[in-house]
């Protein structure tokens, strides 16, 4: 990247992982799979408006949250923030696929304030039934073009 | 610690990144001169230098009756570092979800 552009602010990582799509699901929005890798103690409520806390071992900062989205072996988004820094509000978007055997999960996070803008900067603006972006859909959706255009 | 807001801001419109990289790229330019370029009113484009100088981003400095406004890319490294940890935290978090996968197999 030439050093001199500016950077969008989202951050994307994406893996296939050895397992089948309903493990993953399971993995990513139960309190039992979500112990193995976000820490003992992981909670969700899986519906929209639920609450999660993660004590996120990586980070060491437990981290709360409020689930904007979820559809079954799909996708989930929600809006987190570590608990010593409430102020640090990011929205994160966690979309699955299936690849044969594997899962393809892709991760991306970006600041709360930033998501519709970042979106809408790169979607299409006739594809804009609207400036004002509310639907979380929506804002997947548009999501999934800004990744494209970013990094194919 | 994440970036301010400040810097989210600057780069989440894409007439500012244009502006800033048109700078980056062209050189120091006057709000008037960079208004005809972007085909925008001076106001708007006083309000976006005005924006990437409070992020860090441009820097303004007078020469006779001019303010001429030139682009400073060192507030974009702590951006960069942004997306990098934030990755990296999550290559972390996913590395340890399909290790959990894979011992239930």
């Amino acid at each position: 990247m030439d050093d001199q552009t500016p950077p969008e602010a989202v951050a994307t990582v994406d893996l296939e992982i050895p397992a089948e799509i309903e493990d993953v699901w399971s993995a990513l929005t139960t309190d039992e799979g979500l112990a193995d890798w976000m820490g003992a103690n992981a909670t969700i409520e899986r519906q929209a408006n639920g609450m999660v806390h993660f004590p996120d071992p990586v980070t060491g900062r437990p981290r709360s949250g409020i689930v904007e989205h979820i559809e079954t072996d799909r996708e989930i988004a929600f809006t987190w923030w570590p608990e010593d820094d409430p102020s640090d509000v990011t929205d994160v978007f966690i979309t699955l696929e299936p690849a044969g055997d594997n899962t393809l999960i892709r991760v991306v996070e970006t600041p709360a304030a930033l998501t519709s803008t970042v979106a809408s900067s790169i979607a299409p603006v006739s594809s804009l039934p609207a400036l004002v972006i509310a639907d979380w859909t929506w804002r997947l959706a548009l999501l999934s073009v800004c990744h494209v255009a970013i990094y194919v | 610690m994440p970036p301010s807001g400040d810097i989210f801001a600057a780069v989440g419109d894409p007439t500012r990144r244009r502006i800033f990289e048109r700078l980056t790229a062209g050189g120091p330019s006057t709000a008037t001169a960079l208004a005809a370029e972007f085909e925008i009113t001076r106001q708007a484009v006083a309000k976006h230098l005005a924006i990437l100088a409070a992020a860090g981003m441009a820097k303004a400095t007078k020469v006779g009756r001019e303010t001429r406004f030139e682009a400073d890319a060192t507030a974009l490294a702590e951006l960069r570092e942004w997306v990098t940890q934030v990755e990296g935290e999550w290559a972390d978090r996913l590395d340890a979800l399909a290790k959990s996968l894979s011992k239930k197999k």
